[in-house]
């Protein structure tokens, strides 16, 4: 009886449920990608096609799935225009970053470039997961804003501040350094964000306007274990014995414990990955429309900017095609189509770089599918 | 009332597509990749500091730059340690406690005193006169029994036994015995650091501490023993293991042998060789710590057995006892010049002998107790023989070979391949051979071996070799034992900059695996 409850409740009120899985790069491609992700073999191709692809950009590998339900009452809240509406969205977002040299040193090592500094500066790794509860008011044009409680059961980071490596020619020196952090969360954080979204729609006005703000807020991870590295290396080598830096010394367990400070128990506040959508919608005809977006924060190392052709086909279809620049990549296309039953529901898939599904030489690919109910 | 409609089938369809993608991508397997490393490993200089080092390492040893540069040799070659002033024997001590009837019982009150006694614990089997000794360490093992039907206490003191300044006493009270079994109690007081007083409970005697034993009916117990004229209390106390630190009285007139044989060149570290050695300052110091005056006879002097002889030997020599103020020492010095033994010992020395000995005797304040029982001795700073040598780097050197073995540890590089780089600078005026086993015992690899011939300085000084290695020989646990020898053509005169530098390197391919 109970999910028979349930199915009748949610088919009465207006709902979105919305699941997309993205990764993107600007020099990983689809094969490098799933190698680090799902593991297997990389070969030294697959790290000079990568190495050609980066050029001397700052590397950027990044991804984002989830799922988030979206609804609204039909019942107007205390004999007003506004109606109580809430979501529960599901999210994990990583994001990395790494110098060119990094990404030689790791993949293909140091021999094919001694002599070089290797410059480390910038490089990061960091992901979080959570989940986010909320609830609020929606008003006219589809205005809401919705407080949430935050669960974050995992937050992971290094950073790299500064950092350079070089061995001389001759083999016979070795400089090292390293300015970096690393925290890993042991315990789920708690913490509140705010959902809000503006429209801007009006008859007499022949474009349309929205602004969309997710996951505005913190959490408080009550015990963060952190790590602190601030240490310069520079040798020659290693003495066969001696108290401290001989091999001798290397081989003792223990060895090194002293180059980074541990925390690990401390109770920090992290802000989660926010995200703005500002998009702009204008009409070109009464099937076909043209749209602008610009895409911030959620860890992107750039805005993400998005332009589009929309077209209606018949009462039932709507389709669209778009470009892509900036986050994690490069400039790419996306394709999207929607299904509408008129007063029943909608379906709507999207996908980010068609091509990335049918090739391995794409840096990335993203799906996202909605379901309406109306 | 809004309008209620069941979820179509789409919709699920929907809903389950959705499930899956959530969770697709859970199945991960390590991720691997082949990379080039290039990296140093070892930077390793042998001054003539290190290359002389392994003769004495307790010596100071300095490297005075010149020309001809000049090896300053200053400090304890042996050390003569006196068993009978440094170790007390174990000493057990037994005290019994029985009623002077019969039949019973006899109710005893609490707070009833049954034993108080002051008396002196003697230290068996010492020779000489100690009034007071520092512990280095030792202990007290105690064992405490009573057949008594009633809580009994007993309080043991030693009021002239202090550790950090605070006397060492036992309390145990011991609960009622059942009639059957004793009651028993034991533990262990450490005694290391303590201060003992041996003067005993009068003050004016020797190797004895005073002690106070009371044994009586706890008062903060409310119980009433019942006390039979067949009850007893014994208490046990085993004085164990004393090592003395300091030591002050009357030590005695003990002829004590010295017998020192002191390894000079380890030939494990020396294989062989001739190092042609010529001091200009060689004198051969017996440096008493003691405050007690002492006759030294050495009587004889070998190099490998082989005897060398000198005016000094077989005479008896006085020296004055050592002054000792406020903690600080001033050794009373005895000396011999070694550059008049015959043969000369450093023409002996030359060959890279690997034992010398000295043979001959000691006696404790021959001529009595002339500081009425104040000597002292801190077993911190023992009698030693001292050896000041200056040695002019000049001479032939034929073959000398110094020997070292390095084990090196497994490690773990999957699928290395490469080489291991070896380079070898050499900054002495002579030449150097350098032979080198990369082994692996107990296992069935064949071993690397490494040879080269690194010219003198100046001019064409560096060698370098590259060894190819593997992931089964990084794999393995092995020893790399080298072998250089340096040889002269003739007399060279060194300045003591002289550097031998040995550099390692790793360059190849090894597959990373992240899990």
């Amino acid at each position: 009886m109970a999910p028979m409850w349930v199915a009748a409740q949610l088919d009465s009120i207006p709902w979105t449920l919305t699941v997309w899985g993205q990764q993107r790069s600007n020099s990983l491609d689809r094969d490098m990608g799933q190698k680090l992700f799902r593991g297997g073999h990389i070969t030294p191709e697959m790290v000079a096609s990568s190495s050609a692809a980066q050029g001397q950009d700052m590397g950027a590998l990044g991804f984002t799935t989830g799922v988030d339900w979206r609804w609204t009452s039909l019942k107007a809240w205390k004999n007003s225009n506004a109606r109580i509406c809430g979501s529960i969205q599901g999210k994990w977002v990583g994001d990395s970053r790494w110098t060119p040299e990094l990404l030689d040193l790791v993949f293909s090592g140091n021999a094919g470039h001694l002599g070089r500094w290797d410059v480390l500066d910038g490089s990061r790794v960091r992901t979080a997961a959570w989940m986010n509860a909320a609830i609020g008011l929606e008003g006219q044009n589809q205005n809401r804003i919705e407080i949430g409680l935050v669960y974050l059961p995992a937050y992971t980071g290094v950073h790299i501040r500064n950092g350079y490596f070089h061995v001389d020619e001759d083999i016979d020196s070795l400089q090292a350094y390293m300015r970096a952090d690393a925290e890993v969360s042991q315990r789920a954080a708690w913490g509140s964000a705010i959902n809000a979204e503006w429209h801007f729609l009006r008859e007499e006005a022949p474009f349309a306007f929205h602004l969309r703000i997710q996951n505005l807020g913190w959490a408080v991870v009550p015990k963060m274990t952190q790590w602190k590295v601030d240490t310069l290396i520079e040798t020659t080598g290693l003495t066969f014995q001696g108290p401290e830096w001989s091999l001798e010394a290397v081989q003792q367990e223990g060895w090194g414990a002293g180059f980074a400070s541990v925390d690990s128990n401390k109770t920090v506040v992290r802000m989660l990955p926010a995200r703005l959508d500002a998009s702009f919608e204008y009409p070109l005809g009464p099937r076909s429309g043209w749209d602008v977006q610009v895409q911030l924060g959620e860890w992107m190392p750039l805005p993400r900017a998005i332009t589009g052709y929309r077209r209606a086909i018949g009462k039932q279809w709507q389709a669209g095609i778009q470009m892509i620049a900036g986050g994690w990549g490069r400039l790419r296309p996306a394709a999207w189509a929607r299904w509408r039953v008129p007063g029943e529901h909608a379906i709507v898939i999207y996908l980010e770089d068609p091509f990335g599904w049918g090739t391995h030489s794409a840096f990335g690919r993203g799906i996202t599918l909605q379901f309406q109910n109306m | 009332m809004n309008d209620v409609r069941p979820l179509t089938r789409g919709k699920v369809l929907v809903l389950i597509g959705c499930a899956i993608m959530v969770l697709g991508g859970c199945n991960r397997q390590p991720i691997t990749w082949e990379t080039n490393i290039a990296l140093p490993l070892v930077d390793q200089v042998w001054t003539w500091s290190e290359v002389i080092q392994g003769a004495s390492d307790d010596s100071t040893l300095a490297v005075d730059v010149g020309s001809p540069g000049t090896i300053v040799f200053s400090g304890p070659v042996a050390e003569w340690g006196i068993e009978s002033l440094t170790q007390l024997p174990d000493t057990i001590v037994s005290q019994e406690l029985t009623p002077d009837f019969d039949g019973g019982p006899f109710a005893v009150p609490p707070g009833a005193v049954l034993l108080d006694t002051e008396e002196d614990i003697v230290f068996q089997g010492i020779d000489q006169a100690f009034t007071g000794i520092v512990l280095e360490s030792g202990r007290i093992e105690y064992f405490v029994e009573s057949s008594t039907n009633g809580y009994v206490e007993l309080f043991y003191a030693f009021p002239s036994v202090t550790i950090f300044g605070q006397p060492v006493e036992l309390q145990v009270v011991l609960t009622p015995s059942d009639g059957v079994a004793f009651e028993t109690r034991e533990g262990t007081i450490d005694l290391s650091g303590a201060v003992i007083d041996l003067t005993g409970v009068s003050g004016n005697e020797i190797n004895r501490i005073a002690s106070q034993l009371i044994i009586g009916t706890p008062s903060n117990i409310n119980d009433t023993a019942q006390v039979y004229g067949s009850d007893s209390i014994r208490v046990q106390m085993h004085f164990q293991e004393l090592l003395v630190r300091e030591v002050s009285g009357y030590f005695g007139q003990e002829t004590i042998g010295f017998d020192v044989e002191q390894q000079v060149f380890d030939p494990v570290d020396f294989p062989s060789g001739f190092v042609e050695i010529n001091p200009t300052r060689a004198t051969l110091q017996f440096r008493n710590t003691i405050a007690a005056d002492l006759r030294l006879q050495l009587d004889a002097m070998s190099v490998d057995g082989l005897q060398v002889t000198h005016p000094s030997l077989g005479l008896p020599q006085l020296i004055s006892r050592a002054a000792w103020e406020d903690g600080a020492l001033e050794p009373a010095i005895w000396e011999m010049d070694l550059l008049e033994t015959a043969p000369s010992i450093f023409e002996l020395l030359s060959y890279l002998p690997q034992w010398v000995q000295v043979v001959g005797e000691g006696l404790l304040n021959p001529l009595g107790d002339v500081s009425g029982g104040h000597d002292y001795f801190d077993t911190r700073v023992p009698p030693a023989l001292y050896l000041d040598l200056e040695w002019p780097l000049v001479g032939t050197i034929e073959d000398f070979q110094i020997a070292r073995s390095l084990e090196l540890s497994p490690t773990d590089l999957p699928g290395f391949n490469g080489d291991l780089l070896v380079r070898l600078t050499n900054g002495f005026p002579v030449e150097w051979t350098f032979n080198a086993v990369w082994r692996f015992p107990g296992t069935g690899i064949d071993p690397v071996f490494i040879e080269g011939l690194v010219p003198a300085f100046p001019g064409g000084e560096m060698l370098e070799l590259r060894i190819p290695v593997d992931e089964q020989r990084l794999a393995t646990a092995g020893v790399i034992d080298v072998v250089a020898s340096m040889r002269s053509e003739g007399p060279v005169e060194f300045t003591g900059r002289e550097r031998m530098r040995l550099e390692l390197g790793v360059e190849g391919m090894y597959q990373v695996e992240v899990p």
